[in-house]
């Protein structure tokens, strides 16, 4: 039997980012999987297209950017509601900004499908309030 | 005998009685005359005298008829006179306020004219008229303030997006490699990774500084000297200088400056313009489509108007119109660039005094249409 592993998501357009926070995720919590996109529509079709990647243990959790030049994360959860219930239900969503505006903060809290916002960089701290 | 005596009396009593109202209406600094039904002038006081002789040149004297500086006047300017007079002289008092100028000169005066009534029979006009020049310039001074005042604060909100936004995403990296970098159990790979990261974030972010630095100076220069500017040379030296860009896209530029080739303007920021516009268009190219961009030049009523016309990917309009000329925005990302170039365009453009809109539609191309305005 294969030991569960967490998965997660990260849409950026930030490579840098993107490597720091798979970084911090192995040094947090182990091996995990971890499937990045810079290029957010690529994110959504991945989501749509395999649906049969249900996680060992539940969910997966799918940071996701702000400011992104093709699409916006803002424009990224208006298609993400789209989906059907039975793929929704299978992501837990953070944004994970630079950002320190506060009306980016006050949005992400008010969006029903964000769990909760995170400010950049994603830190071993941050993961394990998050996975104790 | 006695009847002259008193002929004599009450004409004395009557030039006495007009001397009185002529000191009367001297002692003002309005402008004051009178009409008959005709429009003739049946008083003024010297001020009207003055200003006629300055603005139109004409020795006014009583019995003259109001209407004959109208013929040194535009048409529609001479039929609004008119239309005043034939109002008044029906009854209703008429008050509007007035542009004048004299070369170089602009007065404002505000005019108040009132039917005199005998009885119940209208036998003239009397006009009144006060310089506001003083007030009506404070008063546009005071609407500059306000444009100006509110661009500076659109401009604040920029620097606060900057600084919220682009100063935070390379300072954030660099958080993240500093954290790594302080493990001890990092092996030499990793920790070459993590050098090199940190070593790209710090010039990320003195890239950010540098483009606000050159962001701020855009608001500095406008004060340099200004020169006459040939279109046509202009986009032969940007065609010159990213020659290579053209030929490997095949790049296709049609110029039309033939209703306009010149511009009295600052060289640096034309070019600026001319160039970001156009790499712009070659950028945002359709990749199975020869470019073509079409610039034109058009003077209307003083204005010079620049359209440059692609036959790119376009944009949304209706989801990315709000942020064409924003800082740092990209709509595709296939393409290398920072998102700066059209935030500069706009700042400059705005900073020689034009405006610049956008017209576009997915797959059909995009055009940008700039307004130089009171350009010699």
């Amino acid at each position: 039997m294969t030991k569960a592993r967490k998965r997660f998501l990260i849409v950026d357009d930030d490579p840098q980012n993107n490597s720091l926070s798979k970084m911090a995720l192995k040094r947090s919590l182990g091996e995990v999987l971890v499937n990045d996109f810079v290029i957010p529509e690529d994110g959504l079709e991945f989501i749509e297209n395999e649906p049969s990647h249900n996680p060992p243990d539940g969910k997966t959790t799918l940071f996701l950017d702000i400011n992104m030049p093709t699409m916006t994360g803002w424009e990224f959860l208006e298609k993400f509601k789209t989906f059907k219930p039975s793929l929704k239900e299978q992501y837990n969503i953070y944004i994970l900004s630079s950002s320190v505006d506060p009306s980016d903060i006050k949005r992400a809290h008010a969006n029903p499908l964000v769990v909760d916002f995170i400010e950049k960089p994603l830190s071993k701290a941050t993961l394990v309030k998050m996975f104790g | 005998m006695k009847d002259i005596t008193e002929a004599k009396q009450s004409e004395e009593a009557l030039r006495k009685s007009e001397s009185n109202l002529q000191a009367i209406i001297e002692n003002t600094d309005a402008t004051i005359y009178s009409l008959d039904t005709e429009f003739r002038y049946i008083a003024f006081n010297k001020l009207l005298h003055k200003n006629m002789q300055q603005i139109y040149g004409l020795d006014i004297k009583i019995g003259d008829h109001v209407f004959s500086f109208l013929e040194k006047l535009e048409v529609e300017e001479a039929n609004g006179w008119k239309e005043i007079y034939s109002k008044a002289i029906k009854g209703e008092t008429v008050k509007f306020e007035k542009e004048f100028t004299i070369g170089e000169f602009h007065s404002y005066h505000s005019f108040t004219i009132y039917p005199i009534r005998e009885n119940k029979t209208i036998i003239g006009l009397s006009c009144f008229a006060y310089d506001i020049t003083n007030k009506k310039q404070e008063q546009l001074q005071k609407e500059k303030m306000s444009v100006d005042l509110i661009q500076r604060n659109r401009d604040l909100e920029q620097f606060t997006f900057i600084i919220s936004h682009n100063l935070r995403a390379p300072t954030a990296n660099i958080i993240g490699y500093a954290e790594n970098l302080l493990d001890e159990k990092l092996t030499v790979e990793e920790q070459k990774e993590f050098l090199k990261g940190l070593s790209l974030s710090v010039a990320t972010l003195d890239t950010i500084i540098k483009d606000i630095n050159s962001i701020l100076q855009v608001k500095r220069e406008v004060n340099e000297r200004k020169e006459v500017i040939n279109f046509s040379n202009l986009v032969g030296d940007i065609m010159v200088s990213i020659g290579n860009i053209i030929d490997k896209h095949r790049v296709r530029i049609r110029p039309d400056f033939s209703e306009v080739d010149e511009i009295f303007s600052l060289k640096v920021y034309m070019h600026s313009i001319f160039y970001n516009l156009i790499s712009n268009s070659i950028k945002y190219s359709k990749p199975n489509e020869q470019p073509l961009i079409e610039i034109k030049s058009k003077k209307e009523n003083g204005k010079i108007i620049l359209t440059f016309k692609d036959n790119g990917l376009g944009i949304d309009m209706k989801t990315k119109g709000d942020k064409v000329f924003g800082l740092y925005k990209r709509f595709h990302s296939h393409v290398e660039g920072k998102g700066m170039g059209l935030f500069m365009v706009k700042t400059q453009v705005e900073s020689l005094g034009g405006k610049i809109t956008v017209a576009s539609e997915p797959g059909k191309g995009t055009e940008f249409t700039i307004v130089f305005e009171n350009i010699t």
